[in-house]
């Protein structure tokens, strides 16, 4: 199982705000949205209650719900972000 | 000036909690959630947004007393109020024509319907120790609530022709008028004014929603383009005389209602014009909408309600609505 938390502990902190926006307009714009958990989506909402989308914790979920409807969007975004390494992870869990 | 948003609950329920959340924020005042069959049921999805939201009022906007007995209407936006204590409002209309008869609902003495259900409700909702006996809707003195509504429930009615504007205003806490163009506004807030004069009551003391169809972007044709399916169905529900009002052939409403029933979207949405488009929606950049809403604002509205489809992308709609806002209730 991957450990999402860890991931984004290795994200510069410098793009956790552009890299969460990103994410969250992936997921709103998913044509795969009824496929989301309803535990994941409590936990985005109870982050975006509290304004902590862009929070280490935040990410993380994010991340796991794009990897959850679309792993190749998620893979993706991470590239364009730079982050090759955990394209490649997130890729070889798929 | 208040500002009130439409949901329409055919997304994951998330998503229009979020969108929810991101309104309440930008300091909309009002969430309106459409109540239809087809879609995910209001009262869970207002349960669900109240649970999320502090401050935000809202409501159904709009129910109707033909496939929801007011009892139950009642019942459903008290139980909302005990969740949302203070923020609840209702909205309740005669319903949709096309949408009664799929589920064959005959939509009978619509002014009559709508006012026994709002007398039935504010009854219902001030927990009388008396019963109702209408010529529609009819309750025991039994079938009182068993628990306190938490605050006022305002009711708002949903109207468009003259008749029930007049019902309206002489019976609402507010109204939501559903048009969008000045000239269709202005007649119906004479309409209110007339209903509200004849009951002895002051327009001033009603909130005059205008419930449009809204649709914003930078890019202002991307706006348009955005409206054209939900103006599709607007002039296919059009009465001839709003059609005639703005200069719509009749042919030009049948060719859209006959494709639509077909299935033909495409087709349909072909035969939207941009006469149509202007007549019964609010699109276009910031600028042109904050010219459009100030223009509906001059005609005597105190709300107005952006409506589907918002935008081309539904967050960046409610942002730009959101920071325009500020400017417009000054």
């Amino acid at each position: 199982m991957m450990d999402y938390r860890s991931m984004v502990e290795r994200i510069p902190r410098s793009i956790y705000k552009r890299l969460s926006e990103r994410l969250v307009d992936a997921l709103l714009e998913s044509r795969e949205g009824e496929r989301l958990p309803s535990s994941l989506a409590k936990s985005i909402l109870f982050h975006w209650q509290k304004d902590t989308l862009e929070s280490e914790d935040g990410i993380a979920i994010l991340l796991e719900a794009l990897n959850k409807l679309e792993p190749s969007k998620a893979g993706s975004i991470l590239n364009e972000f730079g982050l090759r390494e955990l394209a490649e992870r997130i890729s070889s869990t798929q | 000036m208040r500002f009130g948003i439409e949901f329409v609950p055919m997304e994951p329920y998330w998503r229009t909690v979020y969108y929810s959340i991101q309104a309440e924020r930008l300091g909309y005042d009002n969430i309106w959630v459409t109540d239809h069959f087809n879609n995910r049921n209001v009262y869970v999805i207002l349960s669900t947004i109240a649970n999320y939201t502090e401050r935000i009022t809202l409501g159904p906007g709009v129910t109707n007393p033909y496939l929801v007995h007011p009892v139950l209407t009642a019942q459903g936006v008290a139980s909302l109020s005990e969740i949302a204590p203070g923020r609840v409002v209702l909205g309740l209309g005669a319903g949709d024509k096309t949408t009664l008869d799929m589920v064959g609902v005959e939509q009978k003495s619509p002014l009559t319907a709508v006012r026994e259900a709002v007398e039935l409700i504010r009854r219902q909702l001030a927990r009388a120790k008396e019963g109702y006996s209408g010529s529609i809707f009819k309750a025991s003195p039994s079938a009182r609530f068993s628990f306190r509504v938490q605050g006022v429930i305002p009711i708002y009615i949903g109207a468009q022709g003259p008749r029930m504007l007049r019902l309206a205003g002489s019976l609402g806490d507010g109204i939501l008028i559903n048009a969008c163009h000045p000239e269709d506004v202005a007649s119906a807030v004479k309409s209110i004014r007339e209903g509200a004069e004849e009951a002895g009551r002051r327009i001033e003391d009603l909130d005059i929603a205008a419930y449009t169809s809204f649709s914003i972007a930078e890019d202002g044709d991307k706006a348009q383009r955005a409206a054209i399916p939900v103006v599709a169905y607007i002039v296919a529900g059009s009465p001839p005389q709003i059609l005639s009002r703005h200069g719509i052939a009749q042919e030009a409403a049948e060719r859209i209602r006959s494709k639509l029933a077909e299935r033909r979207w495409e087709e349909a949405f072909r035969e939207v014009t941009d006469e149509m488009v202007e007549s019964f929606s609010i699109t276009g950049t910031p600028r042109r909408c904050v010219e459009k809403i100030q223009e509906l604002r001059g005609k005597g509205i105190t709300q107005f309600v952006a409506g589907s489809p918002l935008g081309p992308n539904v967050k960046e709609a409610i942002n730009l609505l959101g920071r325009i806002i500020p400017n417009l209730r000054e």
